[in-house]
């Protein structure tokens, strides 16, 4: 059979048995064993079984389930709480102020997290119900929430880009750098729009009445006192990887630590937060790192065949340029993006995609970028966007998930408008990194 | 998901007992980074043991995911169909799931053999016989991912011998 065909027959494969409920991790896997029995013979298998044992036993892997553990904890512990009273003092007067501070808790928690889910339900628990009771505009409050606690996978640390870091052999160092640029670009446009609809028309989001916005000084220094240390750990965590001075594991091991010594000082630690911090590790653990062992067994087995040379040729051959080669990449990232989750989306593609970036001549940081600010667009995106999943599970009954996917779209325009910005302006994400 | 028939009580079990491994690779990083950052005098086992621990969690984690329903599917299409269908569609997942695992239980008995046959050693400064541990570890998360499987397959076929009744 022609690796043509083989292809179309695994990528069509692939979707059917999706479609018809099969976890991914194990469609990937089984349509992978299917093709080495086929194709190589059982003796391939252990070709299967060893490239799962390398992968799992990858020392950037261990800074997976240390940032898992750290987000737990966070989760648990009253800090977002805090973060987002402590936001009211900055942004409390502005038009849209309450929207403007959830924004601001979100940078401040994506800094302190690596994943998405944890962030959006804490400020759909916190941020929402204020701002539904202060009548904010209801489509407005849900972008809001949504898109900020996205960013969780965008401002470094970013479990997204270990993943991306491992399987495209770039260093994670570069792209926490990288990505901070972009974050930011991300977040300003957020709130430029949030500032530019409410100073237009004030009703969509009427700043908080001055009483209110007067914070006791006593209440201060207690908000002071419980954040400063997670904000803490959060500069000791990212400046030490970019000071180059510890590896991202070596890092996460110490952020995980902090985050059990701030909830101590906080007098939130107890033997009951650990062991839910643990198992909530070892069940986001069991589901990425199986969605792995499958991808990367397909990987290995297509590659063998030479699917990932049939491709690349594929790609490079298209008469489009390098910059069009890109486009037909993003546009095939949010296509996938729809239906699949990110660990997914990049396993699969991604082995593919970045040598032809490589040979094209582009910089693998800054596609990695690209891809991360992809992902934050798959996120908000009917059918699938999860983002909208986490914040129906805590929002009231009556905001319906059409309600939630309907409020996203100027947010999905805002994240196209930056992916487009860093597309063609690389020096957005690629100028940090220059610098160390 | 609570655990109701011994096979997910192990399961259960595993997952709740291993998790520990990632406070234990936590303790050993932060040591390193004291020893090595503090007192110049770093370690030559803290990079291998906290991956092995970890590694140990990733393979013992999946049989946990699975006993919680929580491996990433996509079930829109899925939950259109009638129970009945659900039911037979559930017979067919679980066989799919238990296609994979006992195929990477053959490759992952493979390379623990030889590895166990030579007692093989990680190449490392420390140089313990971490890999002989870790593919016995995969073949044994595996493994208990099978029983699991064979649980949900079990429960797949009385439901679809009852008409589609309680499918999940």
């Amino acid at each position: 059979m022609s690796i043509e065909l083989l292809t179309v027959l695994m990528g069509g494969g692939i979707l059917m048995l999706l479609a018809l409920g099969i976890p991914l991790a194990f469609v990937t896997g089984a349509v992978a064993v299917v093709l080495a029995l086929s194709l190589f013979g059982p003796a391939s298998l252990s070709l299967i079984a060893s490239r799962t044992y390398t992968l799992m036993g990858e020392f950037v892997l261990v800074a997976v389930p240390m940032f898992i553990f750290m987000a737990a904890v966070m989760e648990r512990s009253g800090v977002a709480r805090d973060l987002f009273k402590a936001m009211h003092i900055w942004a409390g007067a502005l038009p849209g102020g309450l929207a403007i501070q959830t924004m601001f808790a979100a940078i401040m928690m994506a800094a302190m997290t690596g994943i998405i889910g944890g962030e959006i339900v804490l400020l759909g628990m916190i941020a929402l119900p204020q701002m539904l009771e202060r009548n904010y505009d209801r489509k407005m409050a849900i972008g809001t929430i949504c898109a900020g606690g996205s960013l969780g996978t965008m401002i470094p640390p970013s479990i997204v880009l270990i993943i991306y870091g491992l399987t495209a052999n770039v260093a994670i160092g570069d792209l926490f750098l990288a990505t901070i640029l972009p974050g930011l670009l991300l977040a300003g446009l957020y709130i430029g729009y949030v500032l530019i609809r409410c100073a237009i028309n004030p009703k969509l989001g009427p700043p908080a009445p001055l009483e209110e916005r007067e914070m006791p000084l006593v209440e201060k220094i207690r908000l002071l006192k419980g954040l400063i240390l997670p904000i803490a750990i959060a500069v000791w965590v990212l400046g030490s990887i970019y000071a180059g001075i510890a590896s991202v594991s070596e890092a996460a091991g110490i952020g995980a630590a902090g985050a059990i010594v701030a909830a101590a000082v906080r007098r939130e630690l107890t033997w009951e937060v650990i062991q839910y911090a643990l198992r909530r590790t070892m069940t986001t653990c069991g589901m990425l790192l199986w969605l792995t062992f499958g991808a990367n067994a397909l990987i290995g087995v297509y590659n063998l065949m030479g699917g990932t040379t049939f491709i690349q040729n594929l790609m490079e051959g298209l008469p489009i340029g390098p910059i069009g080669v890109v486009l037909v990449m993003m546009a095939v990232l949010i296509v996938l993006g729809m239906f699949m989750d990110w660990i997914g989306i990049l396993f699969l593609t991604m082995p593919i995609f970045v040598p032809t970036i490589v040979s094209l001549g582009l910089d693998p940081v800054w596609f990695g970028v690209l891809f991360c600010m992809n992902m934050q667009i798959s996120y908000l995106t009917p059918p699938f966007g999860p983002a909208a999943f986490y914040l129906k599970g805590v929002a009231p009954p009556e905001i319906s998930l059409k309600d939630i996917f309907n409020s996203l779209w100027p947010f999905i325009g805002l994240q196209v408008v930056a992916l487009l910005l860093v597309l063609s302006f690389p020096e957005i994400a690629l100028w940090l990194p220059s610098l160390f | 998901m609570r655990p109701t028939n011994p096979i997910d009580r192990l399961s259960d079990l595993v997952g709740r007992a291993f998790s520990y491994v990632f406070l234990l690779s936590i303790l050993v990083m932060v040591f390193e980074v004291i020893s090595r950052y503090l007192f110049n005098a770093p370690t030559i086992w803290a990079q291998d043991s906290t991956t092995a621990l970890t590694a140990t969690g990733f393979a013992l984690g999946g049989v946990y995911t699975m006993q919680q329903r929580g491996h990433i599917s996509i079930t829109i299409i899925y939950a259109c169909f009638p129970p009945r269908i659900r039911a037979l569609l559930d017979v067919f997942i679980q066989g799919v799931i238990l296609f994979f695992l006992c195929a990477l239980i053959y490759g992952g008995v493979l390379i623990a053999e030889r590895s166990w046959s030579s007692m093989e050693t990680s190449g490392s400064a420390w140089n313990q016989p971490t890999p002989v541990l870790l593919k016995t570890v995969l073949v044994v998360g595996a493994a208990l991912m099978v029983l699991q499987a064979s649980v949900h397959l079990l429960q797949a076929i009385r439901s679809l011998v009852r008409g589609g009744e309680e499918a999940q």
